[in-house]
């Protein structure tokens, strides 16, 4: 043997137990899931019988599949544009160094390293009539008439959610844009200066192509994270008031775990990944041609 | 070197024919925070004398519905605790194993309240034992009702009424509650208690399949008190979609003069003094009843079940008899505030001599159990009808239609 064969032998080897563990955790979860969305597969079906497209045609054929699909991508565009927009507005802010911005630093990290079911336990116990915080807090100001149960009122249930989902990741957008920003040549700025570019023009100019690989990864990972989240919504509203709040995460679950119907389960979440594939390799493939 | 290791490998194959894997027991008592959760682990760990695994299982229950679902065919958990619907939903599915020829031979058997034992009968076979049970009733508010000059509603009509008049007219006070969010078993539980005045029954179960015996008028009638209540000021709007905390730590809190709950409230009183005061000045009464209606409200019942796939039937059920032991049942079910449902347990001085457990203990013969359904389907639906009319959506009648339409629709999986 070579020592180049060799060499390509035992880097196969390090990365054996790694692949085992991806092919056994990852790989063969979603092939047995797509396998089982050919089926009517359920608990209490004892020899699951292949069914055709029949669980996919039944999804896309269904009225309330789409308003539920198009709530998700609504939940998305939201929730990942607010968090990119002050996200980088606040690592802006500390790449500026004023006084006390290491505090900041500091503490802005505390509702990213919170887990999702505490975060949604507080605010669900903030929202309580009667006696929650913000309620309590309205009572004290004078707004009385304005207390509600915030997670059971239609016009209300979806923005807290978007809230919720912004309070929690938007920390992850500030350090890594704030480390990306750091990483931008002081040089650039300068020759900008000196040919005269106003401060708009830097960011325009500099800045923002700068930050594209970085926005590109924050970006992909959340819009495919909160696609798939579900233990916000299941926490705190469980879908409701009305399915005001069902996307296609929560649809999954209620499939699965209500209703245990594995294989119309596993439909949906093909479906999904189909979805968050496609989004992945198109907006990947904008963003390196536009960088090329 | 070889032989060596062939040795071992021998050895620990008939290591493994002559030592058996420990029993497995999952019991939300033992995992879940709550005040008892120490004495009962140790009561059970003093006591035993099989070798049963230190893990207990998940806390929550709708944790235990997964995992049980996904590993059960691995025969652990071999002894497992559940409620009602989840029984049933494990007994369709063939995870549990039949009890009828252990409990036909059981001495403890004539113990038991037979409505509780018949609760977990599903398609003829007993598929657990009861360990704990509760049916739901009004709680009031003692002190409300006197210096109010009220009268403790007997009838439908007269709760709605006497909801408003004291949202109306008491400072700080809201008349009634109920939880309604999205998948709520209470919003469940709550609308049964009421419905079940109406019919005893949702579902007729034969050999031959299930089918609706629920009409459209009763489901209406249940579903516009929802309405009223909502509309005509007993409840306040913007507390729609509200949940348990809400109900039950609003009702303690003072906030709630009345509401219909179980016996569990009663732990409160170990959070908060003040907590402790409102439940002294509760009072326990049925349910109102409907005009032309019968009493009847929502029977819980807690079965300790055995796994089907358990390799040692005879130890799992030694152990299950072990965790529904009259002391055992003494402990869980009075440090919890819950009923037994052991005629010899229910005569212990601890059970005997406590106003709220023999308050609740008056109404138990009026509790009605749950059809043998899987009824997680039957529960969401429930629940939507209940929030299309709360948010006007629909009209009580419209929604009577829709649920009995969907519940017709569903029943041959059930």
């Amino acid at each position: 043997m070579t020592n180049e064969k060799k060499r390509a032998l035992t880097g196969y080897l390090v990365l054996a137990p790694v692949l085992v563990v991806f092919v056994l955790l990852m790989f063969y979860p979603a092939l047995k899931a797509f396998f089982d969305s050919f089926t009517n597969y359920s608990i209490f079906v004892q020899q699951p019988m292949f069914v055709g497209l029949q669980n996919y045609s039944l999804q896309l054929s269904n009225p309330e599949f789409w308003a539920i699909f198009g709530r998700t991508l609504l939940l998305v565009g939201l929730a990942v544009s607010l968090q990119y927009v002050l996200g980088l507005s606040l690592a802006l802010l500390l790449k500026e160094d004023l006084k006390g911005m290491k505090w900041v630093k500091l503490i802005i990290m505390i509702p990213w390293v919170i887990p999702v079911a505490s975060t949604v336990v507080m605010f669900d116990w903030m929202m309580i009539p009667k006696y929650g915080l913000v309620n309590m807090f309205l009572e004290k100001v004078g707004l009385g008439g304005w207390t509600r149960y915030w997670f059971g009122d239609p016009q209300f249930a979806f923005p807290l959610i978007v809230m919720m989902h912004v309070w929690r990741n938007m920390p992850f957008y500030t350090i890594t844009l704030f480390a990306a920003l750091k990483s931008i040549p002081k040089g650039f700025y300068e020759a900008a200066q000196i040919d005269g570019a106003n401060t708009w023009k830097r960011f325009w100019h500099i800045t923002l192509p700068q930050l594209k690989v970085p926005s590109m990864i924050v970006i992909v990972l959340h819009v495919l994270w909160t696609f798939n989240n579900f233990d916000f919504i299941y926490l705190s509203t469980g879908g409701g008031p009305v399915g005001t709040t069902e996307v296609l995460a929560t649809q999954v679950y209620q499939t699965a775990w209500t209703y245990f119907e594995y294989g119309k389960a596993s439909a949906i979440g093909i479906l999904m990944m189909g979805l968050m594939l496609a989004f992945s390799l198109v907006y990947i493939k904008l963003v390196r041609s536009e960088s090329a | 070197m070889k032989a060596k290791l062939l040795g071992i490998l021998i050895l620990s194959l008939l290591g493994g024919l002559v030592f058996s894997a420990p029993l497995s027991l999952w019991h939300t008592s033992f995992v879940s925070e709550w005040s008892g959760k120490d004495a009962v682990i140790q009561m059970f760990e003093q006591n035993n004398d099989q070798d049963v695994a230190g893990d207990y299982g998940p806390a929550l229950y709708r944790d235990v519905t997964q995992k049980l679902i996904i590993q059960a065919r691995t025969g652990t958990p071999d002894v497992v605790e559940s409620v009602l619907e989840q029984m049933f939903t494990f007994a369709k599915a063939g995870l549990l194993y039949p009890l009828d020829e252990f409990w036909d031979a059981y001495p403890d058997k004539d113990e038991y309240a037979q409505n509780a034992v018949d609760a977990l009968r599903f398609q003829g076979h007993l598929y657990g034992i009861p360990y704990n049970t509760n049916v739901r009733l009004l709680l009031y508010r003692k002190s409300v009702f006197a210096e109010n000059g009220l009268k403790v509603p007997e009838t439908w009509d007269e709760l709605i009424n006497t909801a408003a008049y004291i949202t109306k007219n008491v400072p700080d006070m809201q008349g009634f509650m109920f939880t309604t969010k999205t998948r709520e078993v209470r919003a469940f539980q709550e609308f049964m208690s009421f419905y079940f005045q109406l019919n005893k029954h949702m579902f007729n179960v034969t050999p031959d399949g299930v089918e609706v015996v629920a009409t459209e008028e009763q489901l209406t009638r249940v579903l516009d008190v929802y309405q009223r209540m909502f509309f005509e000021g007993g409840i306040d709007l913007n507390e729609r979609g509200a949940d348990w905390k809400a109900l039950d730590y609003g009702y303690t809190a003072g906030k709630y003069a009345m509401v219909t709950v179980g016996p569990w409230i009663w732990s409160h009183r170990f959070e908060e003094d003040a907590r402790g005061e409102v439940l002294d000045d509760t009072g326990i009464v049925a349910i109102p009843v409907a005009d032309d209606g019968t009493p009847g409200t929502y029977m819980e019942v807690k079965p300790i079940s055995i796994n089907a796939y358990t390799e040692d039937p005879q130890g799992a059920w030694e152990l299950a008899k072990q965790v529904t032991s009259k002391d055992f049942q003494l402990l869980i079910d009075s440090m919890s505030g819950v009923l037994s449902p052991r005629n010899d347990v229910m005569q212990m001085p601890e059970m005997k001599d406590n106003w709220w457990l023999s308050g609740f203990g008056k109404y138990m013969d009026t509790g009605v159990a749950l059809d043998p359904v899987s009824w997680e389907q039957p529960q969401n639906f429930i629940i939507e009808a209940i929030q299309k009319v709360i948010y006007k959506q629909m009209t009580p009648q419209q929604a009577g239609a829709w649920l009995l339409q969907n519940l017709q629709r569903i029943a041959s999986s059930l």
